[in-house]
């Protein structure tokens, strides 16, 4: 095999490489919020959720060639807020089990991409 | 990790015909609550028409609170995915879906059904076999602040008249069974609340039995005593003047 051939294909992989797309960025939306008094709201920088009290939202990551990448989400304390997916697709709901805080990793193909604060404050007592 | 995967969607409320059936019970279309999500309702009811006459078995309609202390239990139809898809025999269950509350804060799991332990709001959530959440619902559990007495003798009527006292006969050994279910700003409170039913002069009149939350007063002597229901941290308390 000639050195000329071995250059070529490497030059091929690499521009193969250099093409398959690559994380571009994640949209958030927020689904459903409590019913007041209870928090609940999700931001790319905050999710506050009460105690007890669930809120939802819609993420969903894009790579470059505007194409949904596999999404995950988790808990680093699940024992503060939980994090489940919902039946419908891209939906995900925030559990507020204890008062505390913790953070959210949002991961797309498997990598981190983005971090939510998660703050979990008690219920306003009822009058 | 949660991992985002499609899911078929569950569609159609099954009809409240169809879940009577399915219960034996006779519902009506205003018996559920829709779920937050939309993917379905929620149906409560109470194991004994006792302190949950109103919403005894599967309840005409979804309480606005249920009392601290008390029991209950809420279950989940799904909508299906083919319009009005109507599954006689098929639970939420069969499907693997499962309600419960999503922390024990306010309300937990106990040996009779749901436990109403502290007063805030609660959400109930319906999940998949996959842990995935379905639906869920909010109920706000609320402190008592009377309880209203009834009689338990007339089981014709739906909505029985309150008693504020008790007039019995010795001589013909009358025996009458009352009933109390918990109020918070004279509307009512849902839920299985356990009450304690006492005589303040067992001389006088006597709690027989108290079996399924109906408390069977009877007469003994000429003289007055004090009915007295406790539950949900509250006592009421109902004047009894047994003649001869």
């Amino acid at each position: 095999m000639s050195a000329r051939y071995l250059a070529v294909v490497a030059a091929t992989a690499a521009l193969l490489a250099g093409c398959a797309p690559d994380y571009d960025h994640t949209e958030l939306s927020i689904g459903k919020a409590p019913p007041k008094p209870l928090a609940g709201s999700v931001s790319y920088a905050r999710v506050h959720v009460s105690v007890g009290a669930v809120v939802t939202a819609r993420i969903v990551s894009y790579d470059d060639d505007h194409k949904e990448m596999a999404a995950g989400l988790r808990s680093k304390d699940p024992d503060i807020v939980e994090v489940t997916g919902v039946v419908n697709p891209g939906d995900y709901a925030f559990l507020g089990l204890r008062p505390g805080q913790t953070e959210i990793e949002v991961l797309a193909d498997g990598h981190l991409v983005l971090i939510l604060t998660a703050v979990v404050t008690e219920q306003p007592p009822l009058p | 990790m949660i991992s985002l995967t499609t899911r078929t969607p569950l569609l159609a409320l099954v009809t409240l015909a169809a879940a009577a059936l399915a219960t034996g019970c006779s519902l009506n279309d205003s018996g559920y609550k829709p779920g937050e999500l939309g993917n379905g309702g929620f149906y409560f009811s109470c194991d004994d028409a006792v302190a949950c006459s109103r919403y005894s078995n599967d309840a005409s309609k979804f309480p606005e609170a249920v009392s601290v202390g008390s029991t209950f239990a809420v279950r989940f139809v799904p909508k299906t995915n083919s319009g009005l898809d109507i599954h006689f025999n098929e639970s939420a269950v069969d499907r693997g879906i499962t309600v419960g509350p999503i922390s024990e804060v306010y309300v937990s799991r106990g040996a009779k059904g749901l436990a109403a332990v502290k007063t805030g709001y609660a959400t109930l959530a319906s999940r998949d076999a996959t842990g995935a959440l379905v639906d869920y619902v909010v109920v706000r559990i609320a402190k008592p602040d009377a309880l209203v007495v009834y009689s338990a003798d007339d089981t014709t009527t739906s909505t029985p008249a309150h008693v504020d006292s008790i007039s019995l006969s010795a001589s013909a050994g009358d025996r009458h069974s009352y009933r109390a279910f918990a109020q918070q700003n004279k509307s009512d409170l849902a839920g299985s609340l356990q009450i304690e039913w006492t005589s303040s002069d067992a001389a006088v009149a006597t709690v027989e039995s108290t079996t399924d939350g109906k408390a069977t007063v009877v007469a003994k002597s000429a003289g007055t005593a004090t009915l007295m229901a406790t539950g949900g941290t509250f006592t009421q308390s109902i004047p009894i003047t047994v003649s001869q």
